[in-house]
Formats: structure tokens, sequence, C-alpha cells
């Protein structure tokens, strides 16, 4: 960072082109959607021998991790959905529907071994604030001395609240935003040099996917968007666990001071709003490097129930432009990027990708993706068949507002379907056998 | 006959004291109650008894109202069927009733035993103290003591969460977490423990009423949770269920065997009761008096939370060790006496934590920094010690606080996939193996009970599941992750027990 220029202005003026810094190559500053190259790398484990050289063969493709994070603060919003003690079956959150800790781990070794000063790893926990964000990772049983040992210094925050800020940090959406024109943020997100997602590839009721972009989502803290924002009770703990009523719905406005939507006559179905949401965040917090955890997972929805099927795709892909690895990403789940509302996955949605698009922060046309390290043909792994094989009712389409009323699926009647999850580990889960890629759009550029 | 402690006891309402209590309460007796209670005084009624472990009939003897007079004679042919059955029969006498008369009267229909509070000298018979929870008389020479005023275990009332969300839907919220609320005797019963090891405590209360429909789980439920932390429900049957079996409906006599089959499994499990709680938390209070709220209650969710513990006995404090303790609960009202106070001090200076009332302001250390809504953070020695901040603490925070005092760090189990449950963490004599007994009390969901994961710190070697119905225990997976080991569990519904070794299950 040059001197005089404070973390905050540098979040503001960066805008959609802040991925360019990263690739040793000019932004495209004046285009409105920026391109930048995308990793892809094959892994079939999360043993760090397999995950270490396999990132690192996909960061050095990019550039290398040295110009991101040499002596930098990064700030690494991590994709804790759901609960901390629900699993797929007997799968460990890491392996289904979390990023899993030995990829983050491997990410924050990597980084130190490229010189990072600092990283903090960040999300919004349904936690009180007096509980340290820590705790939520020993209560998912994952090992907190594995990630402090993972870099020189190593902070947790739960971005929910305050903590040592005295107010939320105000992040504009450049151009005006599409719901709201700016987000109120805890202070993390604007105190730090780079900014990463890490996320597990899933199906997405609301959204269509969740992987890299949809996991912006939770960057805006209950505090202000909870279901029960602005009604504190006298303790330590925000009432509410998610942002339904004010994101998805639109029933109530933010709390806590952030900035009301912009139409409040606009549609209040969250196949409308979360996208839009999702796509001004991109814009607002940009993100220098986004690495899409698609090693395991799980197929039909984002928070476990006994109907989704765990899969293993074995594969990994990175970029430093957020919307680019996320096109690149859905198209290694057998999904059209460019889709259109009405298409799968976007049943019920606008594709949100689209609209980050139409702000600026990167293109989801695979034509204009350079695809780096493995192709996306050789680790497809076909998501969609498998989301549109799944019963009525178990589709992955549900929402919480609007258009299918409150709850959405699941929760139709019937079992599991076959190939539902059995034994943690081997067996049971289709594995990462070649898929046909998307038959369109085509399938970007490969090297 | 079977000695007092081992009587496994279910309560026999029938005869004429029962109706007239019945057309006391406020709701009334219905016609069919009415008939049931006559129906039950059929010494055939018994034959539901056979093959099954109950051993003991608690029917009303006296209740100081004029029914007193007509219930022995009415009873005597069930009593005597009972007795050739061989059945222990106790007399419960109420507070109302002449005493003296009620006990020797009992004497002469040969009764086993009268269940009464007070005392009668030279009643000729074993009178169990009876008396509300949690005032038992736990220095009577009876080997059974008897507790009134407990809870019908099950979720109390639904939580909020946001997808039940609806307007007008806050008032039902049921607790700060939204998380379901569960009635339990459990921290109940690890008390009696503590004040009465040697002794068994029974536990007094009905099933809801009508409306309610009482499933067989339910029943289930209530005698696992006693059984769980070493108590001993008497067997209340509600009156629809009691109805069926006069008349013999199937589906009458499935909950029946359902009770029966649960009662069997823990009397055949009765060698758990000789294990003995772990928990690395120690709470400390006299449980009395003006401490009586905040101590039962935060036993209560201790429980509630899932976080072992052991009770110190505050009197007891200064020659307790304190070994295997990490943290401690002091939130009586006065300090403990100096030599304990001490001992404590000493515990926190070496690296323990200290959750206390206001009494242990003065306890010293350096503030922390942190800010806490609560707590008073300080630094003691290499401890921590946390005073409230409030002079009548919240128990529900002082549990939830506690935990994060401690960390997960040093969780001694965790769960996943398991919403409404609670658990009772024991050690078998010798520490080589452990039982975790777990009751499921969210019903039949496939969302949360099945494929359950318990993870352990111990590197355990073996792991087995009993469960209710089943003679034979089924062996769990083991599957070694962060340090320690977790237990594949396939279904828990409505009870399960899991034991767990460092070597092979005997």
């Amino acid at each position: 960072m040059q001197s005089g220029i404070t973390r905050r202005k540098a979040v503001g003026s960066l805008g959609a082109a802040a991925a360019g810094v990263f690739l040793g190559r000019p932004a495209r500053g004046t285009v409105p959607a920026p391109t930048a190259p995308v990793a892809v790398g094959k892994c079939t484990t999360y043993q760090p021998s397999e995950l270490l050289p396999v990132l690192e063969g996909m960061f050095d493709k990019l550039g290398g991790l040295g110009k991101l994070v040499k002596g930098k603060t990064v700030a690494i919003k991590l994709n804790f959905n759901g609960g901390s003690t629900v699993r797929l079956g007997y799968h460990p959150l890491g392996d289904s529907h979390w990023p899993n800790p030995n990829l983050i781990c491997a990410v924050m070794s990597l980084m130190t071994k490229a010189g990072v000063k600092r990283v903090r790893l960040l999300e919004c926990a349904p936690i009180p604030w007096t509980t340290p964000f820590e705790e939520y990772f020993l209560e998912a049983n994952w090992n907190v001395q594995d990630f402090i040992s993972s870099a020189p210094i190593v902070e947790f925050e739960n971005t929910n609240y305050l903590n040592s800020a005295k107010k939320l940090s105000r992040l504009t959406v450049p151009n005006g935003g599409l719901l709201f024109p700016a987000y109120d943020l805890n202070h993390s997100y604007v105190d730090c040099d780079v900014f990463v997602s890490i996320a597990k590839c899933k199906d997405h009721g609301t959204t269509g996917v969740s992987t890299v972009l949809k996991n912006l989502f939770g960057l805006t803290p209950l505090l202000a968007y909870g279901n029960f924002a602005g009604k504190w009770e006298d303790n330590d703990l925000v009432a509410g666990i998610d942002r339904i009523r004010v994101l998805h719905q639109g029933a109530m406005q933010p709390a806590f001071g952030a900035p009301a939507e912009l139409d409040p006559k606009s549609p209040r179905d969250d196949g409308y709003r979360v996208c839009r949401a999702i796509a001004d965040l991109s814009a607002a917090r940009p993100v220098h490097l986004a690495i899409t955890d698609g090693v395991t997972s799980m197929s039909g929805g984002q928070t476990p129930n006994p109907s989704l099927t765990f899969v293993k795709p074995n594969w990994i892909v990175a970029g430093t432009n957020v919307v680019n690895t996320s096109a690149v990403t859905m198209a290694a789940m057998n999904y059209n990027p460019m889709g259109q509302k009405g298409e799968m996955p976007f049943m019920h949605c606008d594709n949100k990708l689209r609209l980050a698009e139409q702000l600026g922060v990167g293109t989801c046309d695979l034509s204009q993706i350079e695809v780096v390290g493995r192709s996306i043909k050789e680790v497809a792994f076909d998501f969609k068949t498998l989301r549109e094989k799944r019963p009525a009712g178990f589709d992955g389409f549900g929402g919480f507002g609007g258009r299918r009323g409150r709850g959405g699926a699941p929760g139709g009647p019937g079992g599991p379907p076959d190939g539902a999850p059995g034994g943690r580990r081997p067996g049971g889960p289709p594995d990462g056998a070649p898929v046909a890629p998307p038959a369109a759009p085509p399938t970007g550029r490969e090297n | 006959m079977a000695p007092l402690s081992a009587w496994i006891p279910m309560r026999w309402l029938a005869g004429p004291l029962d109706i007239s209590q019945g057309e006391k309460k406020k709701e009334g007796l219905s016609a069919k109650s009415r008939e049931v209670l006559q129906r039950w005084l059929d010494p055939s009624t018994l034959e539901i008894l056979r093959g099954t472990p109950v051993n003991c009939l608690v029917v009303s003897w006296a209740a100081g109202l004029p029914a007193d007079a007509e219930q022995p004679n009415a009873l005597a042919p069930l009593l005597a069927q009972a007795k050739t059955a061989g059945l222990s029969c106790v007399g419960m006498v109420g507070g109302g009733a002449n005493k003296a008369a009620a006990v020797a009267s009992a004497r002469a229909a040969g009764l086993a035993a009268v269940m009464m509070e007070g005392e009668v000298p030279n009643a000729g018979l074993p009178i169990l103290p009876i008396a509300a929870n949690p005032h038992l008389a736990w220095n009577s020479s009876s080997p059974v003591l008897v507790a009134y005023n407990n809870v019908w275990p099950g979720i109390a009332s639904q939580g909020l969460n946001s997808q039940d969300w609806r307007p007008g839907r806050e008032s039902q919220a049921s607790g700060p977490t939204a998380e379901p609320w569960i009635d339990s005797n459990g921290w109940f019963l690890r008390l009696a423990k503590v004040y009465a090891p040697s002794k068994t405590c029974w536990l007094l209360f009905e099933p809801p009423g009508s409306p309610n429909v009482i499933l067989a789980d339910a029943y289930r439920r209530a005698i696992a949770d006693a059984a769980s932390f070493d108590g001993r429900w008497v067997v209340a049957l509600d009156d629809a269920l009691r109805a069926g079996l006069a008349q013999k409906e199937p589906s009458a006599m499935e909950t029946w065997k359902a009770i029966a089959g649960t009662l069997d499994f823990f009397a055949r499990h009765s060698q758990w009761e000789a294990n003995s709680p772990v928990g690395q938390v120690g709470v400390i209070s006299d449980f009395s008096g003006p401490n009586e709220t905040i101590g039962t209650e935060t036993l209560n969710l201790m429980v509630r939370r899932n976080v072992p513990f052991r009770i110190i006995e505050k009197s007891k404090l200064a020659a307790a060790p304190l070994t295997g303790y990490k943290a401690l609960i002091s939130v009586d009202e006065a300090m403990p006496d100096p030599a304990a106070r001490k001992k404590v001090i000493d515990f926190v200076q070496q690296g323990g934590a200290l959750l206390a009332s206001q009494a242990w302001k003065g306890a010293g250390g350096t503030p922390t920094g942190a800010a806490h809504p609560r707590l008073d953070l300080r630094k003691l020695g290499k401890g921590k010690l946390a005073v409230c901040k409030d002079a009548s603490p919240d128990p529900y925070m002082v549990a939830r606080d506690i935990h994060v005092l401690l960390s997960r760090a040093n969780d001694m189990s965790r769960f996943f996939n398991l919403s409404a449950f609670l658990s009772a963490h024991t050690a078998a004599p010798g520490g080589e193996s452990a039982l975790l007994q777990i009751n499921n009390f969210s019903g039949a969901s496939r969302f949360s009970v099945s494929q359950v994961t318990v993870w352990f710190p111990q590197q355990y070697r073996e792991a087995r599941m009993w469960t209710l119905g089943s003679d034979t225990p089924v062996a769990l997976k083991l599957e070694p992750e962060n340090t320690g080991m977790e237990v594949q569990v396939p279904s828990i519904s409505p009870y399960a027990a899991l034991e767990v070794a460092l070597q092979k299950l005997a």
C-alpha cells in the first residue's frame, strides 16, 4: 500500500479491477467486465502431501502468491454456512459443505512461504460476541492449532459484530448498486491488504450454486442484516441466525444504521434479491484471490440434510477474479455460467454472475476466460445431472421468500435417493469420474 | 421378595381414594376415568406385570379424606394377588392423613412399606421418606428416597428459529439461543448422588394429562431420563393408556410392552449405576437457602448444555481433591470458608478458571481488559477469574459462560447431527471404559436423529451401542479425527448408551 492511502480508501478505489494487480499484467480497467486467468487443479484428497503441490502449482500459474501477499495482511472469508454441528451423514464439515480445513491451512502455509505478514480468518458466525471465534472451529471439531501454526500471525474474527471497531465500515457499491447502495460490514473487510474468498462448490437453493461468489453474501453482519437486527436483547447474542427477513424477503430494512435498499418497491422475491446483494458485495468488496474447494462436496443443496448426496469431484479452482473463478467453477460443475433465469441451475433466480458482470466485476463468459492448469473438460463433475435426477421436493430449489413461500425445499416426502451418503470415507459417493463438459457455452480457452 | 433398593416401582392408581382425589382436582374426574380407577382394582389387571421387571406397586393408601377408610378394603383383593405374584406393595400416605393410623393399617394389610413425609415411631415397616425435590431427607436411614415436584421429561416448548418466524411468534421463543427447552430431572439426580451416594432415588411425576397423547417413546424417555442419571421413575400411566390396558387394546399393549422393555433394559444394566460422573467443571454450592435457586438451576442448565460437570458440596470443599478439574463455578451468595477459599484461589493461580459470584470480587487478580456484559474478567496467577457483574447471575448464562471460559478445547465429547438431546457421561470403576448415555428428545425427525457422530478426545479403540429393545450391543465404527476418535452412531431414538474403551470391552 502506498503511504497516505488508507485501506478503506484503497478498497473504494480498487473497484472491480483489483484482481489485475496480482496478474502482473494490466487489468482491463476500461473494460466493464474484466477477465483474469483461472487455474484448475486435479486433487483427489485433502492430504497436505497432495494439496500443497497442487495449490502451489495453481498459484504459480496465476503469477505467484508472493506478488499478492508478501508483507501483507490477508483476510480470508471462510464459508461456514449451516450450523457447526450439522453434518452430511458422518462426513466432517470440511468434506461436505465447509471448505476443508486442510485446504485452508495449505493455502495459509503457501502464503507464509510467499512472505505473508498476517492472516485473518473471518466469518459471520452465529455465536455470541463474547465467544471467541476459535470456539466455533472447535465446535465443528476443527483443530485450531493447525491454523495458528500455518502462518506467522493468525487472527480469528467473528464479523457479525463490531468487536474492536466503534462502528461498522461502509462499503459503497460502485455505480450505485443493484439492491443496496452500500453495505455496512465489519471493519475486517476493510482493514486488510488482500481479500480472499475460499468456498466449497455446492448447489444452492436460492441462487443456483454456491461458490466463491455466493460466499460474499456472508459478509453481511447479522448485527445489521439479521432477522431480528436492531432488536438486541440485553445479552451478547444477535437474535436470529440468518438474513432471511432483510436480504431474502425484504420484510424489513437493515438495522444499526446500515443504508436502506434502493427501491423498496422492488420484488420481494429472494430469487431477485439475494443474487443482487451478492453482485453488489462483489463490487463493493473486491476479491483478490478466490479458491473453490471441489475436492469433495455434496450435491443437491447448501446445508446438509439426509437427502443430499456426498460427491467427490476431485478438483480445485482458483483465480484472481471472483466472477471468472465462479464461472469456471460452474462449468466444472457442468452448469452454464451464463444461463438465464429459468435455466438450470437458475431455475427461480437471476444469474448473480451476470449481475456482477454488469457491475463490472468480471466476465462470466467462458470464452473470455483463460483457464490454466487442467482443462474444465478434464475435471468436470456433473452436478447438473445429479440435481436433475433428484426427486421432486429435493431438487435443491428451496427459497426463503417470495416465490415458494417460507422454508421451501427440502421437505418433500420420501427418503433420500439412491447414492445418498453412506460411509464417511471410501465408497459410496460418486467419484470424480470425468463427465461431459457443458454443451454450451464453449468451455473457454484452456491451457 | 427383592430388597428395597432393587424395587422397580409402578404407581397403581385404583380404588375409592384415587377416585375421591380425582374428583377434588380442578378439572374433575370424567366418568371414564372413574371407571378405569375402579377397573384397576381388579386383581386380573396385574397380569400385565407378568414377565416385566416391575416388582413394586405404589398404591394410594391415605390422604386425610373420607375415602381413606374404604381404600384398604377395596384394595385387599388386589394386594393379595400382588403378594402371591411376589410384588411388594407400598402405600402412599398424603400429608393430610393420620400418619400413625395409616402406618398401622398398612402394616395390618401386609404392605411392604409406606411412602410419606415425616416419621412415625415404631412403624413396624419401612417408611420411604418423600419430599419435594430437592429437599429430600438425605440423612434418612431408608435406602430409598422419594421426590415429588419433578418434571415430565421432554421439550417444554418449541424454539423460535428463522424459518418458523411469523409475526407474533416472538413470544414463543424458548430461550436466548432458540434451542428447544428440555425439561429433565437429571440435574436433581446428580445432586442426589452427591448427598446420598448409596441410596436410590425414586421420582414421582405423572404424564401430562388430556388432551396430550402420550406416545410410547415419551414413556421410554421418561424412564431413560431418570435411569441415565441413576434414578428410578415411579412409572405412572396416563388415563388413556390405563383404560386401553384394562381393555387389552392392542395399541395400549404395544405401548406397555415398550415401557416394560425399557424398564427391563435398565434393570439388566444396573451395573452402570456404579459408574461415576466425569467432568472438568466443578459446581460448588450448598444448594440451600439463598443459594438454592442459583445452585440447582446452574446444575439444570449444565445438564441442558451437555457440559459434563461434577458437584462439590461446599461444606466438603476444603477436603475435596480438585484433581481433574479445569474450571470451577462458585455462584453462592457467600464465599466458602477461608480454608476452602484458599484452596479455590490456589486452584486458579495454578491455571484453573473460576466463574464466581460477587462475593469473590475482592479475590484479586488483574483485569484482562476484555469487555464482557456479564463478567469481570481477571487474570489471577496462571488462571482466569470471572466475577459476575450481576448480584443475581442468570444460571443459563453461567452455564454458557463457563463453557467458553473453559474453552471447547477441553470438550470431553462433541456431538453432530443431534439437536434436542441430553447426555450423561460417566466412567466405569477403574476408568477403563466410559459410558455416554444420550436421550434424544427431538422425536422422529429424520433430519436430526440419524447418522449421529460423537467425538471423544481419547484414542478409544472400541465402541458399542446399546439401544432399548435390544439384548445385544451393536459395534460402532470408530474413525480417527482431530487427535481423538469419532464414533459413528446410526440413530438415537429415543435413547442410546455408548460404551467406549481404550482396550477391548468386557
